[in-house]
């Protein structure tokens, strides 16, 4: 397709340069007999899928080979969507403006359940069919990885095969087999069934699923030769894996417009509410010289004026003293910010709020999760009142005066004290503010605690715990309203309906894809947005489907329960869940990795010791 | 240190990109790019650039332009097209850099290429319809301004330099008002010819290829 095609639509359309690329560093290749062609799509707008870091490096990392060449590709907004609806547009890369539907492979990013239906909406406007079943060429083949693989049967009817764990080394190897599979003339059949021996591919179609009279699973059996139970993969030296020297550089302002270094993967908390806690374990840290060496590269390739470390919990990085005396110089020097997300309040030095001082001035944010010492306990938490109001004590004598504290609501084992422990903490924070003789003058102190509603997810310790029903949540987000009694505290709330339709895809099993496709056939797609979510479609989804929500959401698991993943090996064993949900029901905590191994069995992957 | 005035063309797909973009775009392109340039002394520095008469979103134009300062002095223009040039996104090229000789204050006029598409209509029926437009006594139009939405008569704002027409597609060269007085968008002229052929276009290109100060010197 040439782009003039689309100049007609494109000025009837809110920020068209979602839809033309061509930004600086995308990657423009000439198209050759052998060259393997990858829509990397993420399901929703441009502005977010542009933010994320993985996209970014897989990016890179198949474009960096000379017969692949990789394009991005976003979910229109409804008003581009209905344009190209009505004119015949297909879903096209962004590089080449050719219609995805002609590509290898089109592989979607899985970041959140809401954007499932997303996913089967950018599928339909390909032009292509949204069961696998119904896609019987070699190409494109469908493929999709990132944190919700782990539990991906809520959409095993459409994807072709899953890449469990960490992308760099099982995107490539299945390329490389695709590649044979071409050349050979292989059926779509033969190559999956090759693609199920890679290890970290899963292939949803090789497992049937049996069910006992009650509707837990009675047996998860393969066939074709695919292995019993897939393992997830990592990599083992992240500083030997390839890292990008370019980002593209959207012309648009995006979430995190802005350079991104990873420090580390994985982390040594164990907070057991905390999915990225246990799925992307064990822990590996890269040298600070890699870091720093990658971040320069960045910043001279984008001409960003940030730069971020990412990571799950940046303070536990034990390289951050030499990273910061390394960046330090040059980034001062190049007026380049340097942003450390993702603090904890256990370890945040004078040092470390100077350094997050110099770049965002507006604010601090804290994440205690729970209002009393007990729950945090229970949740794993390892933060006590005292860090709190001691960093918040740091924090206001460095002349900030806003403070943002993170909590979730309807955790296990949480009372209504629990969540007036909330509001009390939040009044200690205030009095604290007004009792400090150094307060930042002539100032008032705002105090916003934002709670999210918990949601179970798979491989956690609380996979096994019912989660709160709406009218329970909205019990407690009342009680949290009437106790809050100052004016300098702001309470923000989430749609306690999201959380729980979230609870019910993030332990779904199969017979959820019929409620995904119904919901997505009346019409939902971009659900994490609130103007386009509509329970109606899923409720109305599930009814037809005969499904009930609570048999995901609210239902309590037993510990011998099959698990719709339970054929999925992302190392931390279920022995060690049962273990850490006793601990959590008895209020006890775990210390972390480096204080002491709890034996999480993550440490197969690297041969014995992680820490 | 030393004010320079960068002139830059935008066209293909760059015309997608609104002016705000283009100018974030701008500064990190100064900043891959490596020129010494002066950074806002305030609470938050930046890199100091203004542009004059950025065009509207979905224009192409061979005239966009910048002011930013140098606080090298012998760092030479020459070089700053060629370090800038090296490091934008297609579709934004560099083609001059000077010191400013007139104030952005002074624009008064600009040149446009426009390609309006009817289509269905002969060459024959479009010279008739874009005759009888200009043959009217007053061309009205509802203006956006500061007071609200104005009926304007644009006639005696623009003029068309020339014209051709093929089946279903009419060409002007259009010369009108530009500046913060008064600025005439091509749209407005579109939008006035849309309304008296009384029927939708079915699709359009806007190129802007100059702007003039009061006297008709280009713009420099």
């Amino acid at each position: 397709m040439e782009i003039s095609q689309l100049d007609k639509i494109l000025m009837e359309v809110q920020k068209p340069a979602r839809y033309t690329g061509g930004e600086l560093n995308s990657v423009v290749k000439e198209l050759t007999p052998d060259m393997v062609r990858f829509a990397f799509c993420f399901p929703d707008l441009y502005e977010v899928g542009m933010s994320h870091l993985g996209m970014k490096i897989l990016y890179s990392l198949k474009n960096a080979r000379e017969d692949i060449w990789c394009e991005r590709v976003f979910a229109p907004d409804a008003d581009m969507e209905g344009k190209m609806r009505e004119n015949g547009i297909p879903l096209y890369g962004l590089e080449s403006f050719d219609p995805i539907a002609q590509f290898d492979f089109i592989g979607f990013t899985l970041q959140y359940e809401l954007s499932f239906p997303t996913i089967l909406n950018m599928l339909d406007l390909a032009g292509l069919p949204v069961r696998s079943k119904d896609r019987t060429g070699l190409s494109p083949i469908v493929v999709a990885g990132g944190p919700c693989a782990c539990n991906p049967e809520p959409i095993a009817d459409f994807i072709d095969l899953f890449f469990l764990g960490e992308g760099e080394e099982v995107n490539m190897e299945t390329i490389d087999l695709y590649k044979k599979a071409k050349a050979e003339g292989w059926t779509k059949l033969q190559f999956l069934e090759a693609a199920a021996q890679i290890e970290g591919v899963y292939v949803p179609q090789f497992y049937d699923v049996s069910y006992k009279e009650d509707g837990t699973i009675a047996a998860v059996t393969p066939t074709h030769g695919a292995p019993a139970t897939v393992k997830k993969r990592i990599i083992k030296d992240l500083d030997k894996v390839f890292y990008p020297k370019e980002f593209v550089v959207p012309f648009i302002e995006t979430v995190h417009d802005r350079a991104m270094v990873e420090i580390f993967r994985g982390c040594i908390r164990g907070c057991r509410f905390c999915q990225a806690g246990f799925i992307y374990r064990p822990i590996r840290e890269k040298n600070y010289g890699t870091v720093n060496g990658s971040a320069r590269d960045l910043c001279q390739s984008t001409g960003y004026d940030e730069i971020s470390l990412s990571s799950l919990s940046t303070s536990d990085y034990s390289q951050l003293e030499p990273l910061l005396e390394e960046m330090l110089p040059w980034t001062e020097k190049d007026r380049v910010g340097l942003s450390l997300p993702s603090l904890r309040i256990d370890n945040f030095s004078d040092k470390l709020l100077e350094q997050v001082a110099k770049v965002r001035k507006s604010g601090l944010t804290f994440a205690p999760e729970a209002g009393t010492q007990r729950l945090r306990d229970v949740i794993n938490k390892n933060v006590r009142e005292e860090d709190v109001l001691s960093t918040c004590r740091t924090a206001f004598e460095g002349g900030y005066t806003n403070v943002k504290l993170y909590f979730m609501m309807g955790l296990p084992t949480e009372t209504l004290e629990d969540i007036e422990g909330i509001a009390n903490l939040a009044q200690k924070v205030v009095d604290l503010f007004y009792s400090l003789p150094t307060k930042p003058k002539g100032k008032g102190v705002n105090v916003t605690i934002s709670v999210a509603c918990f949601v179970p997810k798979p491989f956690t310790p609380f996979e096994f715990e019912p989660q709160d029903t709406i009218p329970q949540l909205k019990e407690k987000q009342q009680h949290l309203l009437h106790s809050v009694r100052s004016k300098k505290i702001t309470v923000n709330y989430h749609d306690s309906t999201i959380s729980v339709l979230e609870g019910i895809l993030a332990r779904g099993d199969r017979r959820l894809c019929d409620v995904v496709e119904g919901a997505w056939r009346r019409g939902a797609t971009l659900d994490g947005w609130s103007e386009h979510f509509k329970i109606e479609r899923w409720n109305e989804a599930m009814a037809e489907c005969g499904i009930d929500g609570a048999f995901y959401a609210s239902r309590k698991r037993e510990f011998d329960e099959i698990m719709p993943w339970d054929h999925l090996d992302y190392f931390v064993t279920k022995e060690f869940f049962i273990r850490e949900n006793k601990k959590a029901h008895a209020d006890e905590t775990t210390p972390h990795c480096r204080q002491q191994c709890s034996g999480c069995g993550a440490n197969r992957l690297v041969g014995g010791r992680c820490c | 240190m030393k004010t320079i005035r960068v002139f830059f063309t935008k066209t293909g797909r760059a015309k997608y990109i609104s002016h705000l973009d283009v100018n974030r775009c701008i500064d990190r392109a100064i900043k891959r790019s490596g020129i010494p340039v002066w950074y806002t002394q305030g609470f938050n520095p930046h890199i100091y650039t203004t542009f004059a008469m950025p065009i509207s979103l979905g224009f192409e134009s061979l005239c966009e332009s910048f002011e930013t300062r140098l606080v090298e002095d012998d760092f030479s223009l020459e070089e700053v097209k060629t370090a800038l040039n090296r490091v934008l996104p297609t579709g934004l090229e560099v083609t001059q850099v000077a010191e400013p000789v007139m104030e952005m204050k002074e624009i008064a006029k600009a040149d446009y290429g426009v390609d309006i598409r009817f289509a269905g209509l002969t060459a024959g029926e479009l010279a008739a319809l874009l005759e009888g437009f200009l043959a009217q006594d007053a061309i009205m139009v509802l203006k956006r301004s500061k007071k609200g939405m104005l009926d304007v008569d644009i006639k005696p704002h623009f003029e068309v330099l020339s014209h051709r027409e093929e089946d279903s597609q009419l060409h002007l060269e259009l010369r009108a008002a530009a500046g913060s007085t008064l600025n005439i968008n091509p749209m407005l002229v579109i939008g006035a010819l849309v309304e008296f052929a009384g029927r939708p276009h079915d699709g359009y290109r806007v190129i802007r290829r100059q702007i003039y100060n009061g006297k008709g010197e280009i713009f420099a």
